[in-house]
């Protein structure tokens, strides 16, 4: 059962505790993503911010064609890549202040947990966007590749392909960060 | 680190801030303008559609009115920088100025599927000299994900100079000038090596670009090596291979199990806007290619990959080497399996199997 998706049914029938419960669920692994796309965990913050303002504001209609949390994890790629370009464009004020933002390590602690978990995602945090999305997405979300296909707009072979690229290189970032690889 | 409450606060004081920033232009809008200035605002409208009479003959259109708005721009009081949010049609900022390669990624004809390669990098564009004859029309569709409203465009679908429309298409989407590369997307394995290498013109546009070596680690010692770019006579080898294996099998990469891999090269087919793929040579006589995005295997045999390794010189190749003070011990279970790297005590595969496998419970001595 999409039990998220119901609490943003509650949330537009004005039951705003629908949305606290979708913030406190997917608030690290958004923001862990975002991460991943613009390489800042500060500006991934925010933006994880702005992709629930958005579902505040502006209550997107959610048709049901995925689940929510894929709904959810594509709507804030979208703002990620969104943000990207507008720093592209134009010259942003930097913040006077990064109150209260999480070092990437707490989030880590937090929602990964696991210790091995925690030193792939920090291998994986130097491969390209592309490769470290698409790892993040299958195991650390558990998306199949129709699922990731549709977030990152690609084709399931693409995203299939993607995945064995993605798994060599990260086997090359483990090797170069000092570990033995027994044949 | 923010807590759920406070992230949850943010958010409603966003919400609130609009609502309170929309009712008061409605206040503005109700109040302070007399009829003459709203009768006025009203012309001022944009109005793209209509029921006109033409010649006498009553044309309707679909209606899609548009209002002249600013973005809105909520500053949120005290606990936060201000953000700007979308603006009245609810859809991804930038959509419009997305170019249509970006929006527009596949299309079906014929039952084949059909996926988009042109990258904002450039990658993917066919040169016009190879653009041959034109196929067909076809009417690509897209759906914006923030709206979930569907956006179409028509494009014209050419052939690629000796290259099969099965394999690779030029898409040139309405109003532009330029070709994009579109290959077969759905699941496709050509038969043979030989298939493979006919549908995209191998022989004849096939260019390469360097020889890996693979990175590795041995004892407390790390190796890597500089990339040898590919001669004219490594070409010759390796072309003569693709003609020497034209009757071996492909095979998918689902159920195989690769051994090291011994080098790879990578290859270019410009004309189809293919840039940059991956041909492997295991140690166990595999090849690999992802030359058109899904693996591709052929069994070739050991005794050819060797061949290559020797003519390619790749054991004489010297690495670059790093140290480290000592190795790590590996505390495997006895039984776990695949391939295995350790990070101090703890040991982590580099297989899918590792990471939906739990933790080991107690480190053996």
């Amino acid at each position: 059962m999409d039990n998220h998706a119901d609490s943003y049914r509650r949330y537009l029938d004005g039951d705003d505790k629908g949305l606290v419960e979708i913030i406190g669920h997917y608030r690290y692994g958004l923001t862990l993503y975002i991460g991943g796309i613009v390489g800042d965990i500060c500006l991934a913050e925010d933006i994880m911010q702005e992709v629930f303002v958005k579902l505040a504001v502006k209550k997107p209609k959610f048709g049901g064609k995925s689940s929510f949390k894929t709904w959810l994890y594509s709507v804030a790629r979208n703002c990620a890549v969104d943000r990207l370009r507008q720093r592209a464009r134009h010259k942003e004020t930097p913040l006077d202040e990064c109150f209260e933002t999480s070092d990437e390590t707490d989030i880590e602690k937090q929602y990964i947990k696991e210790e091995q978990k925690i030193e792939l995602h920090k291998a994986m945090k130097r491969l390209s966007s592309d490769y470290a999305q698409v790892l993040y997405l299958r195991y650390f979300e558990d998306f199949d590749t129709n699922e990731i296909a549709g977030i990152m707009r690609r084709s399931k072979r693409q995203i299939g392909d993607l995945l064995y690229r993605a798994k060599k290189s990260l086997r090359t970032e483990l090797e170069r960060a000092g570990f033995t690889y027994e044949d | 680190m923010k807590t759920n409450e406070q992230i949850a606060a943010y958010v409603f004081a966003a919400r609130d801030e609009y609502i309170r920033k929309q009712e008061k232009k409605r206040s503005v809008l109700k109040t302070a303008l007399p009829l003459t200035a709203a009768a006025l605002t009203l012309v001022s409208l944009t109005v793209f559609g209509a029921i006109i009479n033409i010649n006498g003959t009553d044309r309707s259109f679909t209606s899609n009115m548009t209002v002249q708005e600013t973005v809105a721009a909520t500053a949120i009081p005290e606990t936060g920088p201000a953000i700007y949010l979308d603006t009245y049609t609810g859809m991804q900022v930038g959509w419009d100025e997305m170019p249509a390669y970006d929006k527009f990624r596949s299309f079906t004809h014929d039952g084949k599927e059909y996926h988009g390669f042109r990258h904002e990098d450039g990658s993917g564009i066919i040169p016009e000299n190879a653009v041959d004859e034109k196929l067909y029309d076809v009417t690509m569709s897209t759906i914006e994900t923030f709206s979930e409203k569907e956006f179409r465009i028509n494009a014209e679908v050419f052939s690629i100079t000796d290259i099969q429309p099965d394999a690779a298409v030029a898409v040139r989407f309405e109003g532009e000038d330029e070709y994009c590369s579109f290959r077969r997307g759905d699941y496709c394995l050509p038969a043979t090596l030989g298939e493979l290498t006919d549908e995209l013109d191998l022989m004849d546009s096939m260019s390469f670009g360097n020889i890996w070596i693979p990175e590795r680690g041995m004892g407390n010692a790390y190796y890597t090596y500089d990339p040898i770019p590919v001669s004219a006579d490594h070409a010759k080898l390796l072309m003569q291979l693709f003609e020497e294996c034209r009757d071996i099998k492909c095979e998918s990469d689902d159920d195989i199990m690769f051994s090291r891999q011994v080098f790879s090269v990578t290859a270019d087919v410009e004309k189809a806007g293919i840039a940059n793929r991956y041909i492997g040579f295991m140690e166990d006589g595999y090849m690999i290619t992802n030359i058109m995005e899904y693996a591709f295997c052929f069994n070739i045999g050991t005794e050819r990959v060797q061949r290559l390794e020797e003519a390619f010189k790749i054991s004489e190749q010297t690495p670059h080497i790093q140290t480290f003070p000592e190795p790590p011990q590996t505390t495997a279970a006895d039984d776990y399996y695949g391939e295995e790297t350790s990070i101090g005590t703890v040991v982590m595969h580099t297989q899918d199997t590792m990471i939906s496998q739990p933790a080991p419970q107690t480190i053996p001595e």
